[in-house]
Order: structure tokens, then sequence, then C-alpha cells
């Protein structure tokens, strides 16, 4: 991924303040839970426990593969802007699969899945994530070959510190 | 972007109201980006007092699902994801809470040769 292409993706947070597209439709009705979420994952309480809940591991080697941006300051809510871009390919026989997002100081450090695969034609995503207190974020891809990848740490801290 | 104001502009908005943007142009093998926000109680407060959130959310093409969200509480329902431009079709969004309410928005995928 080159330099262009990471920036592009990192500059995604200012870009989606100004979404506004029409919807055609937006149907709600009743219905059951979401099968399939992971609940026991989203329970963990602490990084060790949630590694171990994930991989059985725990520790995941860092990978300079995996680039994770604050791309915006936190916002009275304490949510930042965050953008995660993979270095690897998206190929049916090697692709990422999963990137999960991890708040080390959230009472449940992880904070979501992404599935992805060749469809996307890049592993990355921009989401906004509520930060429970000053500390590091991470995240962590999965490729279908089951090889992990951990971004570094990012430490985040709200101008005035403290927690929510 | 060169998109409408801002969903609070919008009259018509109404709960659970996906808005989905997309690239004026899209030629096939472009690797776009899709820009989703969600009009639900997550989206001004994450791990809001009545705890209401979206579990799950995932990217459709004429009916066939192409990646998806598990997402916490602590997850503000806007986001963006890459999307490979293959073919012309609907693009949907979908998603469903914690309380069971579900949602969608759609909108036309244009890709020119």
């Amino acid at each position: 991924m080159d330099r262009r292409v990471f920036l592009r993706w990192s500059a995604m947070g200012a870009s989606l303040v100004s979404l506004g597209a029409s919807a055609i439709g937006s149907p709600i009705a009743l219905a059951a839970d979401a099968k399939g979420w992971p609940a026991s994952a989203f329970a963990a309480t602490n990084v060790n426990e949630l590694l171990h809940e994930l991989f059985h591991l725990r520790s995941v080697p860092e990978s300079s593969t995996v680039r994770l941006q604050i791309t915006g300051p936190m916002d009275e809510q304490r949510i930042v802007p965050v953008s995660v871009a993979v270095d690897h390919p998206m190929r049916e026989d090697d692709h990422i699969v999963r990137i999960y997002m991890i708040v080390d100081s959230n009472p449940q450090p992880l904070a979501s899945i992404f599935h992805c695969g060749p469809k996307n034609g890049r592993a990355a995503c921009y989401q906004r994530v509520q930060v429970h207190q000053d500390g590091p974020i991470r995240a962590i891809a999965e490729s279908n070959r089951g090889d992990l990848f951990a971004s570094a740490a990012l430490t985040v801290s709200s101008p005035q510190g403290g927690k929510k | 972007m060169s998109l409408l104001p801002t969903m609070t502009n919008r009259k018509s908005m109404h709960y659970g109201e996906v808005l989905i943007s997309l690239p004026k142009k899209i030629r096939k093998g472009e690797i776009i980006e899709v820009q989703v926000q969600i009009l639900h109680p997550a989206q001004r407060i994450p791990g809001n007092a009545k705890g209401i959130f979206i579990q799950e959310l995932w990217i459709a093409m004429d009916g066939s699902k192409i990646c998806y969200f598990d997402w916490s509480s602590r997850i503000a329902p806007d986001f963006a994801v890459p999307l490979l431009a293959e073919k012309s079709g609907i693009l949907s969004v979908h998603w469903i809470d914690n309380q069971g309410k579900v949602g969608s928005g759609k909108r036309t995928f244009t890709v020119s040769v």
C-alpha cells in the first residue's frame, strides 16, 4: 500500500462528517437478536482474557503491515476517529478475514470486529470508537491462513485526561 | 466530498435511516470507499445510558453479503470501508441492534467500464 492510499484512508474521518447522501428506504422491524455476535469475546474484561478468548494466545506479535491511525481529535463523548489499513494481499487464496479493534482501557476492551474479504479489495476500515479512559488502542488483523498481525499500540489521551 | 450538506439538515431523517455515500464515478476494477452513517441512538452517545447499540452490520451487493461488522456499545454507527468495484447493482447496508430492531438502506451502484 503506498503512502498516498494510506493517507487517503486516514483522512476519511473528515469526509464522513459531510455525509448526507440519500438512502432509498430504511425499513425497521423487530427481529431476533444478532445471531453469531461473539458475546463471550465482547464480554472479556482485559486484553489477556480477550486474546485468549479469540486466539488462545497471550500476545500477538506486532507487525508494520497493520497501520493504525487516530485521524482526529477526541470529542466531548470521548469518541476518537480511527482508521486501520493492513498492507496484505486480498486474493482469494491469501487475504485478511478479520480486523479487531481493541481499546485496552475500556471495561470490555474489544470494540469491534470487521469481517472482510477479497471483494473489499483492500483490508482497511474507518470507525469512531469511544475510549473509556486514556490508554492504548490497537488493531489486530487475521488472515485466512490463520496468521495474526498486530499494530503498534497508540496511546489515546484527551486534552483534559481522566475518564468517561 | 461533494455530498448533501449534513444529515442533521435533512427534514426527512428518521430513526434507523441509513445514509450511504459513494463516489460520483466508479470505474470497473477500482477500489472505492463506501461511507455509511446510521441514525441510531448510538450515533450520538456510544455506550449510552439505555445501552442501545448496533451489534451487527453488513454490506451486501444484490443481496450477497460482502463484509460485516460485529460491534460493541463503544462504536458510533458511522464508518467507511473499501469495496472493489466489479459490477453495477444495488448496494445495501443492514443493521441489527441489541434490542432486536433492524434497519437497512440501499443505493444504486453504477460501474462504468
